[in-house]
């Protein structure tokens, strides 16, 4: 599996919705799993997943799918 | 800088109380669905917690765990000099559930007794405030009791809170030693620019008078006026980026090796939470109890909860170990210390049914004329 993959999986998967649906529109709140405590579920798997530990600022920002994946280019994870 | 340190003074004893009722997660799969409910478990930690009824509050609970303590450890109630009550849920706005309390316990008239308003945090400050009046001649003895009904802070239309808030009361004796070693190290903080973070916005004399009818605010989460509100974002940063700030200025200023600390119980926030400011302090997980997964998020409540779930999770122990408490949330406050158990007594957790009657209805036929006729 490609990062990208895993990466879509794992939002398919916290969320409850279809690959279709991650693009920029994809963000915080945009559908009701994605709260807070699917927003910490979300994370958890991603640092699961490419063994890496975000910092706190990245977590708060990680805002939208296309953020996010920004955001794990910082740590060396390129999708 | 708040940094205080205590001798002469030992924690004799600690207790917990909870409801009897058992609430599972699993009760909230039509709220959420069965695979939020599995999210849940696995991101907030709580499996199960205790619930009060409408009729038990907090202060029920810490008597409940006070009676059980005084009578295990064979105390003279005459004997206890001051009671502390820290709980974000007290019986009334007015009086302090403390002055109650040290009547419905049999306390002399000579116990001095007061609230103090604090949640989370309030454990730490309450352990301190009570070595702090140990320190003077005049006060021998402290019972501080301290936690929270959460469950009643929140709107059950409130999913995030919901299922994270619920029930305990804790009691915990502390006593005048001849020991002149270190009995507690403490680093307290305050955050208050972030008060709008974690609030329960009216009821109180700023906002006395609210709406009661719930209304959605967003999908899956209804609210009035009087339930808690929490900025879960907020809440979250300040716990990750803050906390291990206070961690590293407490071992700095008191030259704490962390190697000597036994245990560290930190505040039950979330399981999310909890790991992740583990990993930035680096506590050895063998050295993290948990008791969220069965106890769930009792706000004052949690550090002892941990503590009796850790030592008497079957029977009563005496136990002589470094640990270290850390409390942070509502205010925002947050305070860390280490206390050394001196051969301290823990009970298991104990069930509470007893509800006190007030006999609030006749309170105007107990009104007694000025002047006799």
């Amino acid at each position: 599996m490609t990062p990208r993959e895993t990466y879509t999986n794992i939002f398919v998967e916290s969320f409850g919705v279809d690959a279709s649906a991650l693009d920029e529109r994809f963000v915080y709140q945009c559908v009701p799993t994605w709260d807070s405590v699917g927003h910490m579920s979300m994370i958890a798997a991603l640092e699961d997943a490419f063994d890496i530990a975000l910092e706190v600022d990245d977590i708060v920002d990680f805002s939208s799918f296309t953020k996010g994946m920004d955001i794990l280019g910082k740590y060396g994870v390129n999708l | 800088m708040a940094n205080l340190e205590y001798s002469h003074c030992r924690i004799a004893g600690i207790s917990v109380s909870v409801p009897e009722r058992v609430r599972r997660s699993e009760e909230f799969t039509d709220f959420i669905g069965e695979e939020g409910v599995d999210k849940f478990i696995k991101t907030v930690g709580i499996v199960q917690g205790h619930i009060c009824d409408e009729q038990m509050t907090c202060s029920d609970l810490c008597a409940d765990a006070a009676e059980r303590l005084m009578t295990d450890l064979d105390i003279d109630r005459q004997s206890i000099d001051a009671l502390l009550f820290v709980s974000q849920t007290p019986d009334y706005i007015a009086p302090s559930t403390a002055c109650v309390l040290q009547h419905r316990l049999g306390l002399s008239e000579e116990c001095l007794a007061y609230d103090i308003n604090l949640a989370c945090s309030g454990y730490v400050y309450g352990v301190s405030a009570a070595m702090s009046y140990l320190q003077t001649r005049g006060i021998n003895r402290v019972l501080l009791l301290a936690g929270d009904t959460v469950s009643k802070h929140c709107s059950p239309e409130d999913r995030a809170l919901t299922m994270l808030s619920t029930d305990a009361g804790s009691a915990t004796l502390l006593e005048r030693s001849g020991d002149s070693q270190p009995a507690g190290r403490f680093t307290l903080r305050t955050q208050g620019q972030g008060f709008r973070s974690l609030i329960v916005p009216f009821g109180g004399y700023r906002h006395r008078f609210g709406n009661t009818t719930r209304v959605e605010i967003e999908p899956g989460v209804s609210r009035c006026d009087y339930d808690g509100y929490m900025d879960g974002t907020e809440v979250f940063r300040f716990s990750v980026m803050e906390v291990p700030k206070l961690f590293k200025a407490f071992y700095e200023h008191f030259d704490i090796d962390a190697s000597t600390i036994a245990q560290f119980f930190l505040h039950q926030a979330n399981l999310f939470i909890l790991g992740n400011v583990a990993k930035r302090v680096k506590i050895d997980k063998a050295q993290l109890p948990i008791s969220i997964d069965r106890y769930g998020n009792t706000g004052a409540a949690t550090i002892p909860t941990t503590i009796c779930d850790h030592y008497a999770r079957d029977t009563a122990a005496e136990v002589s170990d470094l640990v270290l408490l850390c409390g942070f949330g509502i205010g925002l406050s947050l305070g860390i210390g280490t206390v050394t158990l001196d051969r301290t007594r823990i009970l298991p957790i104990g069930i509470c049914t007893t509800r006190f009657d007030d006999r609030i209805d006749a309170l105007h036929e107990d009104a007694k004329p000025f002047i006799n006729a």
